[in-house]
């Protein structure tokens, strides 16, 4: 009776198949992780942008452009590179649907308060606030105070209503007003760095994401 | 075992990107929505400004063909809603319309409603209509002021504003107050008051872009201040045609109207001597003597003299053989006060020893004058008066306006091809209801003669240039002062107070063609 069986030869080109087959999967496999990781980080990244869009996007749109006031501030990086980590007040109304908060003659809102964006600059990694600030009164005015309320740690900030912490990775947070849309210009730059466990130790996964802002502040009265 | 393997891989990877899309879409979403949002609502305000009465009464089904390629809105029967899409965005909407523009106080509200997926965005936005100027002073380009206080006013709870195309020159901040409606001092009303100039903003040749100064500015006027600023303002081009007109409409001849005097010569029937008894004998005797007249002069410079007007009260009673030596027609009067025109609407008043000359243009009275329209006097100082007690009244030119004098009363003084030039002692047009004070189609330039002050009250508006020049006088603008192409300087000794009062500017709206308005935004709401 004849037995069949692989040669020695088919058994090595079968092993080297397979290993390539395995090596492709391992490779792919990596490269998978890689972007999983990278997705996650941005998907995080977008989700502070996305927050800051839409907590910062309503609250310009509604303030009167003349409240509005901006302080810059520097910060050095481990690196050496220079960032900005800068503050931002705006007047706001504490209830749009109490017609006491209107002026009885003009129908313009009597601004009551003022929201404050800060990112803090203690570190690499900074955090950004939102801050309802109320120091008793009516005020369109700008926040001249600002630049003196803006402290590494919100709590210490006074005569503040509430915080909202809008991201805790920024790595620069610039403002600038702009008078030719009676708006601000805002670029948020937000940075993750993760790690990914690999043969060998781990791997860190740095994922930045920036985004300009221009929003139009349409409560601005009287306009120019 | 492979295959699923790598299956498995890729289905993990495509959900991972797709809960990025999502984030992604719902943020693409959001903003879709917002721009419908401000779509619709710059339609609601383009279909009010067109018809102020959109709105105030329910719709009858319509739907915008001019839209079709972008966006489709059907206005619904039996309501003032509105309901439309726009397919580049997927999106859909409605929207509510409460029209109170001619109630008090005049305010439309819209309720916007904008859904994208599932996202849905509402924003209520409110808005009243807005003046055709907007500020106590605008020049289209640079504007300075000299003087030893500029009070900028405004009577208008909105607004108090300044604004030049070109670079502001202000006297020192010390010498600058703002004064408004609303002197509440714990908010930001128009008592503080905005500079704004598309270049430099200085005081004292101090410009406020240095943070020192401006702080110093700001701290002593409580004002703000947008020098260079990149917004491209509007300045509303006035037509002599948009001011208002009296009821009874007149006209004269053009030229330059002269209080002067000329030498009568005539035969004076006059005691020429006593008879035996002492009775006077009587005879008629060459006699001359210089009497007021007022001329008509024609062409430039000095002008030949065309007509003339004199009183027979400035002569004696009986007399013969008068002769002016003048070329010209002779009006012969018999009063020192006479009408010019046949419409009785011009009330000339001669230059006589007890009375100061006058050009009077009665109540309601509009004068047009096919050319040029001076008045000069080479004696006493003129007064140009427009007698408003039953209505104000008009002097409407096609060319150069000049006079020279003392101008007062409630009227207007309209170039409408020319400038206005007025060389006067004082100015008192305070009761004006026509909205407009001075128009002119060119310059105005306002030269103090005298020590009384000059007090505009409505419009005061020329196409270029707006100069006030030299004199210790105060000059005051109860209305607006518009230079809208060119500068405004005013160089003065005394105090210049500017304010801004929208009552004059409203009758200006009343002659937008058709059922046109102008709308501002008053609050935005999301």
């Amino acid at each position: 009776m004849k037995r069949y069986a692989f040669t020695l030869l088919e058994l090595v080109a079968s092993l080297g198949i397979f290993a390539f087959v395995m090596g492709a999967i391992f490779l792919a496999f990596t490269h998978s992780t890689r972007t999983f990781q990278h997705s996650v980080l941005r998907q995080g990244l977008q989700g502070d942008s996305l927050r800051l869009e839409s907590l910062l996007g309503r609250d310009v749109r509604m303030t009167d452009y003349h409240s509005t006031f901006t302080v810059a501030r520097d910060y050095t990086m481990s690196g050496g590179r220079m960032v900005r980590r800068d503050g931002l007040s705006m007047a706001a109304l504490s209830d749009w649907d109490d017609s006491s908060k209107f002026d009885s003659v003009t129908g313009l809102p009597r601004w009551d308060q003022q929201i404050v964006y800060y990112a803090t600059n203690d570190s690499d990694q900074g955090k950004l606030f939102r801050q309802v600030i109320d120091e008793g009164g009516a005020t369109g005015l700008p926040y001249f105070a600002l630049s003196s309320n803006l402290n590494t740690d919100p709590n210490l900030n006074s005569s503040v209503l509430n915080t909202t912490g809008v991201s805790d990775q920024v790595d620069s947070f610039e403002v600038a007003r702009d008078d030719g849309t009676q708006g601000l210009l805002l670029i948020l730059r937000v940075r993750r760095v993760g790690t990914r466990r690999r043969s060998g130790g781990e791997e860190k996964v740095d994922e930045t994401l920036e985004t300009r802002y221009s929003i139009t502040a349409r409560n601005t009265f009287p306009k120019l | 075992m492979m295959t699923g393997l790598l299956l498995l891989l890729l289905g993990a990877f495509m959900q991972l990107q797709r809960s990025q899309f999502s984030v992604l879409g719902s943020g693409q979403d959001r903003e879709d929505a917002l721009r419908t949002v401000i779509s619709v609502h710059e339609y609601c305000v383009n279909r009010i400004e067109r018809d102020k009465s959109w709105g105030t009464v329910n719709f009858t089904e319509f739907e915008d063909p001019e839209l079709a390629g972008y966006m489709k809105v059907k206005e619904l029967e039996n309501s003032r809603n509105l309901e439309g899409s726009i397919p580049s965005l997927d999106s859909t909407f409605e929207a509510r319309v409460e029209n109170s523009l001619e109630a008090t106080p005049s305010r439309v509200v819209f309720t916007i409603t904008a859904q994208v997926g599932t996202l849905s965005r509402t924003v209520t936005s409110t808005l009243r209509p807005a003046p055709l100027y907007d500020s106590a002073i605008a020049a289209g380009g640079a504007m300075r002021v000299e003087a030893t206080r500029w009070t900028v006013g405004s009577k208008d709870p909105y607004r108090n504003l300044v604004r030049a195309k070109g670079e502001i020159a202000a006297p020192d901040y010390t010498l600058v107050d703002f004064v408004g409606k609303d002197n509440s001092a714990s908010e930001r009303g128009s008592d503080e008051g905005i500079f704004w100039a598309r270049n430099d903003i200085t005081f004292s040749s101090q410009s406020v872009t240095d943070p020192t100064v401006l702080q110093e500015v700001v701290d002593a006027t409580g004002g703000m201040f947008f020098p260079n600023s990149g917004v491209n303002h509007s300045i509303h081009e006035l037509q002599a045609s948009d001011v208002i007109t009296p009821a009874n409409s007149t006209s004269i001849q053009d030229g330059e109207y002269r209080f002067t005097t000329a030498t009568a010569t005539y035969d004076n029937w006059e005691v020429v001597g006593h008879d035996s008894f002492g009775n006077p004998e009587y005879g008629w005797v060459p006699r001359s003597r210089i009497i007021p007249i007022m001329g008509r002069y024609m062409g430039g410079g000095v002008g030949a003299l065309t007509d003339y007007w004199f009183t027979k009260t400035s002569l004696p009673s009986l007399i013969q053989n008068l002769d002016l030596g003048l070329p010209g027609l002779d009006h012969p009067q018999i009063d020192q006060t006479f009408t010019l025109d046949t419409g009785a609407q011009v009330e000339v008043t001669l230059d006589m020893p007890d009375t100061q000359p006058s050009f009077r243009i009665l109540a309601d009275g509009q004068v047009q004058i096919p050319g040029t329209f001076k008045v000069t006097s080479t004696g006493d100082d003129p007064i140009l008066s427009f007698s408003g007690a039953g209505g104000d009244s008009q002097i409407e030119a096609e060319g150069d306006v000049e006079f020279e004098g003392e101008l007062s009363g409630s009227g207007i003084v309209i170039s409408k091809t020319g400038s206005v030039t007025l060389d006067i002692t004082s100015a008192d047009t305070t009761g004006n209801h026509l909205g407009v004070s001075v128009f002119a189609n060119t310059d105005i330039l306002i030269n103090p003669t005298g020590t009384g002050d000059l007090n505009f009250s409505g419009l005061v508006y020329a196409k270029e240039n707006v100069t006030v020049n030299g004199g210790d006088q105060d000059f005051t603008v109860d209305g607006a002062l518009v230079a809208r192409n060119g500068n405004i300087n005013i160089n003065t000794g005394g105090e210049v107070d500017l304010t801004y009062n929208p009552e004059h500017l409203e009758t200006l709206l009343e002659k937008l063609p058709e059922n046109r308005t102008k709308l501002e935004t008053l609050t935005w709401r999301e």
